[in-house]
């Protein structure tokens, strides 16, 4: 998992979402809102609306394959006697611990981008309404960070499967996966607003933007579980060419 | 290797119908111009490449179906990687793991290994010239004493003493009784060692 956290995808990446964290606490700030560093980090985390930790996730998936394809060490590891699908099953693993890390480091990143410019680094301006209280408020907050996870995972795990079609073409995997995410969004958006009562729909709805808190969690796990399947399938069949490094 | 026939997808036949046998003990060399497939025809012979006419066996078994047989295989081939952002000692460390190989003997051997090729694997892989890569990827492929050596072009981005050193490592080698396959365009640097040479020709 170390030599993940070595590429410079992932060095870029803190800085951006730092950048997130300020741009957010600037914005807190002009328009009157409290808000502490925290506050903001976990907008970002729990709320199943927000997008950005998730399709930003994108950009890593070539970390989980293809750069290892690119470089040679996909071939390094097959030499050394690893079954194709045995290392790639592993590969994933650590790779899916990685990006539930990365989850967390995100939101510290960009907890403290935002109270560098709030002047707080705690929750202040979270508002509990007085018919929930801080238990159900805390345990609420876990569902939907766990449920953002899960829907993280799954977009990136989209992007390492098309991967997985393209190997050494660096980038497609992350540029196709949000390409389907954005047009199957968009055309069930269309389904939702013309067939609104339409149970199938709400289903569908359900099952491909995961903001459910808890059927996004059971469907995301459906879609993970399916394209980790695929993608191994998939590494079977590979044909080694000469692009090592 | 029996009636191996494999062609790429863009139609270019490498293999057509070629069999080959190498006894236990015998340096064999394929000589061949440059994209004759001499590389692929490696590949396919460590079970990289899935075949569809023919098989392949190694220590009598498919490498393809039964890769684990490459534990018994040091192999460098080309388009062979490791990682960038590690040093030389690091990959070699990391991939012998891989191997089953104990921690306190890797790090015998790779010191071992500092002091027969004159070099210190310190240096990140990014930073090293070819050469180191390519010593770092022989030393890789030598660390657990395999009984089969597939080396493409070993010889390639050494200087002259490091060649002396690789034909050494060679001939205490063979005196071991060990097999071992080279591909490349120069089988004359390896006459004293090779027992045969076949040509691998381009297919039009």
């Amino acid at each position: 998992m170390k030599i993940l956290f070595k590429y410079k995808h992932w060095i870029v990446m803190q800085g951006i979402y730092m950048f997130i964290g300020v741009l957010t606490g600037i914005m807190y700030k002009t328009s009157g809102r409290i808000g502490g560093g925290l506050t903001v980090g976990f907008h970002f985390i729990s709320n199943t609306q927000e997008l950005l930790i998730p399709i930003f996730s994108l950009i890593l998936a070539d970390l989980a394959f293809n750069i290892e394809y690119v470089e040679g060490t996909f071939l390094t590891h097959l030499l050394t006697g690893l079954d194709r699908k045995r290392w790639f099953f592993k590969r994933l693993m650590v790779f899916y611990g990685f990006l539930i890390i990365q989850f967390f480091i995100a939101f510290l990143v960009i907890s403290i981008g935002a109270g560098i410019i709030t002047g707080e680094f705690g929750v202040s301006g979270v508002e509990i309404p007085s018919d929930v209280g801080t238990g159900k408020l805390i345990l609420d907050t876990i569902k939907s960070t766990g449920a953002n996870i899960v829907k993280m995972i799954v977009y990136v795990s989209l992007a390492v499967l098309i991967s997985t079609c393209f190997p050494g073409k660096l980038l497609l995997g992350s540029v196709l996966s949000l390409g389907i995410l954005f047009v199957s969004m968009r055309v069930t958006n269309l389904f939702y607003v013309k067939f609104n009562e339409n149970k199938l729909v709400n289903i569908l709805a359900d099952i491909l933007y995961l903001t459910d808190p808890n059927k996004g969690m059971l469907y995301g796990i459906m879609w993970l579980v399916l394209f980790t399947f695929v993608s191994l399938k998939k590494i079977d069949k590979i044909t080694i060419s000469n692009q090592g490094i | 290797m029996e009636n191996v026939t494999f062609s790429f997808k863009n139609g270019s036949k490498i293999l057509d119908n070629f069999s080959l046998s190498v006894v236990k003990g015998e340096f064999f060399y394929i000589k061949g111009a440059n994209g004759s497939g001499k590389s692929t025809l490696l590949k396919i012979l460590c079970g990289l490449i899935p075949l569809k006419e023919g098989r392949v066996n190694i220590l009598g078994k498919s490498p393809y179906r039964f890769p684990e047989i490459l534990i018994n295989v040091g192999a460098v081939i080309d388009g062979m990687g490791l990682y960038k952002e590690l040093s030389l000692k690091e990959n070699i460390y990391f991939f012998s793991c891989e191997k089953g190989l104990l921690e306190n003997d890797i790090k015998s051997e790779i010191k071992k290994f500092e002091k027969i090729w004159k070099i210190n694997f310190e240096r990140k892989y990014k930073h090293s010239s070819h050469g180191m890569r390519k010593i770092a990827k022989l030393t890789l492929s030598l660390m657990n004493k395999p009984e089969i050596l597939i080396w493409d072009e070993p010889e390639l981005a050494l200087d002259k003493e490091r060649t002396e050193i690789l034909l050494k490592l060679l001939k205490e080698y063979k005196k071991k009784g060990k097999t071992c396959i080279l591909a490349g365009t120069n089988p004359e640097l390896y006459e004293e060692l090779i027992d045969r040479v076949i040509e691998k020709e381009v297919i039009i």
